[in-house]
């Protein structure tokens, strides 16, 4: 959807979130690599029929004209690839959000095992959690189509198995109150990203609709 | 990881609970029936759970009912020649359930029911707040 910002991108009257009422700035954007007075001259007339195709509507900041997409610098910034643009506006919490997930179903097995025997109660750590995903940004290069691609979503196992306070007869490490207890800070860690998650997006929306 | 998984795992435990719970209602409505023979009289059953292995994620998931078992406590004899189940010396064997045991596994699968109900409806909260995330 915003794969096409590498070709001519012209912006009028942007509104960033910061600076609600003073973001009347047109900047017209050229190619990189092609800035020369020509371009820009050639920039500034689609900026103009741009501004005659969204006409009276003064509350649209958003509008489009053939082959030309008019958004926020700040989408633009970001944009390579569409889910990359989205990626980028959710940021941290994206990935907070699957971490927050993924231990709620390690918790809930717990929970669901806690009268099993010889079951061993696991739990995923948050710094084990955040080298997966530095060690992921970290993973190899590849060049040529004949090299061997490290997959950084084959994680390794970050579970570790918990050692118990109060370890029972049959051998099962659960401990119902404390699991429960850690579903619960869990939950609320995940509706905290939650929040910024979708504290994010409305911060999108207001620069891309104006304070409406 | 699959977005619903965490219904799948705390589902499973509620129907295995749910289960022990049910097995201690028939031990406990069974506990006074009598038999003139031994092999016929009623003995307690437990369910026997194991741990459920995703298979492909290879994370532990959810609770399996491996199967249930009969207790092999021997059956208490009685002398109870009134009684028309006794045999031709009188005698009366009633089932060995024991009704302290089956009251502390009620209490056990009750609270192990709730928690994972708590499990479910606090995943859904959280699934329902996501569904609407980015919604004015």
């Amino acid at each position: 959807m915003f794969g096409g910002f590498d070709t001519l991108i012209a912006e009028g009257e942007c509104k960033t979130y910061a600076t609600q009422r003073a973001a009347a700035f047109v900047e017209v954007a050229v190619p990189s690599g092609k800035d020369s007075p020509r371009a820009r001259r050639d920039a500034a007339k689609t900026f103009r029929r741009a501004r005659r195709v969204r006409g009276a509507s003064k509350q649209r900041r958003g509008f489009e004209v053939p082959g030309t997409l008019v958004a926020l610098d700040r989408l633009r910034r970001f944009a390579v690839s569409g889910t990359e643009a989205m990626e980028s506006v959710l940021g941290i919490h994206e990935a907070a959000l699957s971490y927050r997930a993924r231990r709620m179903d390690v918790l809930a097995a717990n929970l669901a095992n806690a009268d099993t025997p010889r079951y061993l109660a696991r739990d995923l750590t948050f710094s084990a959690a955040l080298d997966e995903r530095m060690n992921a940004a970290r993973s190899l290069a590849v060049t040529d189509a004949r090299h061997i691609q490290t997959d950084p979503l084959a994680s390794r196992e970050t579970l570790q198995y918990r050692i118990p306070h109060q370890p029972s007869l049959d051998g099962n490490t659960v401990e119902t109150d404390l699991e429960l207890a850690r579903y619960a800070e869990n939950a609320v860690s995940y509706q905290a990203s939650l929040l910024f998650a979708s504290g994010k997006i409305s911060q999108m929306r207001t620069a891309l609709t104006g304070s409406r | 990881m699959s977005t619903f998984s965490t219904f799948d795992i705390a589902g499973s435990a509620l129907s295995a609970q749910s289960l022990r719970l049910n097995l201690t209602a028939s031990n406990l409505a069974n506990m006074h029936n009598v038999a003139g023979d031994p092999a016929n009289v009623y003995r307690a059953r437990q369910a026997v759970f194991q741990a459920a292995r995703e298979p492909f994620a290879g994370v532990l998931a959810g609770v399996d009912v491996l199967g249930i078992v009969e207790s092999t406590a021997p059956a208490v004899e009685r002398y109870d020649p009134g009684n028309p189940q006794a045999n031709e010396d009188g005698i009366v064997y009633a089932s060995g359930v024991n009704a302290m045991e089956e009251m502390a596994n009620m209490i056990s699968a009750s609270r192990s029911y709730q928690s994972n109900l708590e499990v479910i409806n606090t995943a859904k909260d959280l699934l329902m707040r996501t569904l609407s995330l980015g919604q004015v």
